[in-house]
């Protein structure tokens, strides 16, 4: 019989796997659609979908093979007389992996509508093979282990079992102690930035991790449908069952991490007067918003004291310098109820907050100190033409010595931060620097 | 549990008969290959059946009552019994459509199983176990469930079959076997207690005045009943 039909679901009806992968594009669209809304798609953002998007599709996606697999091998079905030792686990792999083919595909068909927007508007970067990698793997493994489970139960119960249990593992990876799983299933709850890109090392871990599985899964099908025969079954089903137990005892004594810093780091920069602004090369397309925002903000107040801001995707080292300001662009979608929306809102927000109230947090700082930093704070971004942020920031309860700073001109502003830049770099502003 | 239980199958329909509990389906388990004795040997034209898939093509094989995938077309669910059995790939349609034809379901072949009647599912699970050509085709209860008209259509397939090559049968039904088999193997408590001709159990038996049934009836039931009867 032709490869193509096998690869089409035969002996079943051959629309059914197609009809599968169309229903994955649909889901693999659905989940990252909203992306389609941010201010531009970047690269990075587009690979981690391939596997961070997988929770929800990826679990329909096992729920579905289970489903299959019930339906193609039912109990005491003639063409069961060949599910012997030596056969067995090929078959059901060779079934497995055409329906699993198809769910891949119909992920990348899901996904094409944010690679091509990617492909418009991102300026550096491209699809991560890593990331492709980990979520074909992720979704083979979660299609075998739902077919082969199907084929091992045969009730149509598994279905919806399977979809929750795959739905539940997945979000384990979510909580610290449990991120090892990340290891070995697709999803990794990592916020992904242009800085990272996922470790190679692990990348193949996942792979082999994904391998074994797959062969674990079909070595239980068939060890499930021929009961009659358990010690010749049994025995790769333990060897891959002690593999997989391996593995997971190896990924959990390892912890690594997950992502590494992608090198060399492309960056862009330019000048705004005396202030230069460096972003990751994925993020060029906010380089002219971030530009009119640092210069806006420097007229209103911070021109003194502002020397260098730097996209944290871009920087080589870890706490700001002297005069320098880190942002970290998240391209969004946002909630637009978030107090920092947009891009302009998140520059002038983080840009401020690190020039007025940046070693707030450090010992010997006082709650008068920070309470007339965020004054100041609030004042620059008034000026500059912000403010609902404006608002957001300012205290509670203002002192009254800081009153001053609210209805200085901008003029005024730069004069004052000129005169005490270093109380204000150091968060030690008090009553008595006040004018 | 079976001990010592050792038959020949030859040419015809062979009957394994016994009561429910007796082992039958385990003999059948052991013939085909899908449980392995602690001892002995299922030989079938000298090749050990656990020697391998070879071996195994060797054998027909229709369980009890099976389930067929409601959603496969007759023609692929036998065309992929063909090809898990490995008929050669250009071989594949023409050895279905005689399977098919020699189960009267030739007309059935571009419908889907599940809108099959229980009879004619039974035809079509006859025709996945003979369309690699078996040197032996083995059935476990076939005509359990099936209407007396359906019952009747399986049994003249199960004859055509037995006058091609060796068919074992396993069944619980004296009906079946005196329509059908030439040899019968009585099984009963793990144990071979009979093999020979049909008529020939009911001639050393003779039996029992005045109990309802045919000779073979009786007499089966008289060697069942000193093993200590049905379970």
């Amino acid at each position: 019989m032709s490869r193509l039909r096998l690869l089409l679901g035969w002996p079943g009806p051959l629309w059914v796997f197609p009809a599968a992968a169309g229903l994955m594009a649909a889901g693999s669209f659905v989940a990252t659609r909203s992306m389609l809304a941010a201010d531009y798609v970047t690269w990075a953002a587009v690979s981690a979908a391939w596997h961070e998007q997988l929770w929800i599709p990826g679990s329909v996606a096992a729920a579905a093979a289970a489903a299959l697999g019930a339906a193609y091998f039912p109990n005491s079905s003639p063409v069961a007389l060949p599910l012997r030792p030596k056969v067995g686990e090929g078959l059901f792999l060779t079934h497995g992996l055409s329906l699993a083919f198809w769910l891949c595909l119909g992920h990348a068909v899901g996904l094409a509508p944010i690679e091509i927007a990617a492909a418009r508007q991102a300026t550096a970067g491209a699809l991560a093979l890593q990331d492709v990698m980990v979520g074909v793997a992720g979704l083979v493994t979660l299609t075998l282990i739902g077919f082969c489970l199907g084929v091992a139960i045969r009730h149509w119960v598994i279905a919806p079992a399977v979809g929750l249990l795959a739905f539940a593992i997945m979000g384990l990876p979510n909580t610290s102690l449990l991120t090892p799983i990340g290891l070995i299933l697709p999803v990794r709850q990592f916020v992904t930035t242009p800085r990272f890109e996922l470790n190679p090392t692990t990348t193949i871990f996942a792979v082999v991790a994904s391998t074994a599985i797959c062969l674990l899964a079909a070595s239980l099908a068939c060890w499930a449908r021929s009961r009659g025969s358990v010690r010749s079954t049994g025995r790769p089903l333990l060897t891959w069952l002690a593999a997989v137990a391996a593995l997971t005892a190896i990924a959990f004594a390892w912890r690594p991490e997950l992502y590494v810093v992608d090198r060399p780091v492309a960056q862009t920069c330019q000048q705004v007067e005396e202030t230069k602004v460096c972003l990751h090369a994925a993020n060029a397309p906010a380089m002219a918003r971030t530009v009119n925002v640092v210069g806006r903000l420097r007229d209103a107040g911070l021109a003194p004291v502002l020397h260098r801001v730097t996209d944290f995707a871009a920087s080589d080292h870890d706490t700001p310098r002297p005069g320098e300001a880190f942002v970290e662009l998240d391209p969004g979608p946002l909630d637009r109820r978030f107090v920092a929306a947009t891009i302009p809102d998140q520059v002038a927000f983080l840009v401020s907050e690190a020039m007025t109230l940046g070693t707030c947090s450090q010992p010997g700082r006082t709650i008068e100190g920070r309470d007339i930093a965020a004054v100041l704070q609030g004042r620059v971004l008034q000026l500059a033409g912000f403010d609902q942020l404006a608002n957001t920031v300012a205290p509670a309860q203002p002192p009254p010595a800081a009153q001053k700073l609210t209805t200085m001109n901008a003029e005024q502003l730069i004069e004052f931060v000129q005169t005490n830049q270093q109380l204000i770099r150091s968060c030690l502003l008090s009553p008595a620097s006040l004018p | 549990m079976l001990t010592g239980a050792s038959c020949t199958v030859g040419q015809g329909v062979t009957a394994l008969l016994g009561p429910n509990g007796a082992g039958k389906t385990t003999l059948i388990k052991c013939v085909v290959g899908l449980a392995r004795p602690d001892e002995g040997r299922v030989v079938i034209d000298g090749r050990d059946v656990s020697d391998g898939k070879a071996a195994q093509a060797l054998i027909g094989y229709v369980p009890q009552t099976p389930s067929l995938p409601g959603l496969a077309k007759v023609r692929d669910l036998v065309a992929y019994a063909a090809w898990l059995s490995g008929v050669d790939a250009a071989r594949t349609d023409e050895a279905v459509k005689v399977a098919l034809d020699k189960m009267r379901a030739l007309d059935l072949g571009s419908r889907r199983i599940r809108t099959l009647s229980g009879g004619q599912r039974q035809r079509v699970a006859l025709a996945t176990g003979i369309v690699h050509d078996p040197r032996i085709v083995i059935l476990d209860e076939p005509t359990v469930g099936l209407d007396p008209g359906q019952r009747l259509k399986v049994r003249e397939m199960i004859r055509h079959l037995g006058a091609e090559r060796p068919v074992l049968l396993s069944t619980h039904l004296t009906e079946d076997v005196e329509h059908l088999a030439d040899t019968v193997a009585v099984l009963a408590e793990g144990k071979i207690r009979y093999q020979g001709p049909l008529v020939g159990l009911a001639t050393t038996r003779p039996s029992v005045d005045g109990r309802p049934g045919s000779p073979f009836e009786c007499a089966y039931d008289d060697l069942i009943m000193s093993f200590g009867g049905a379970e």
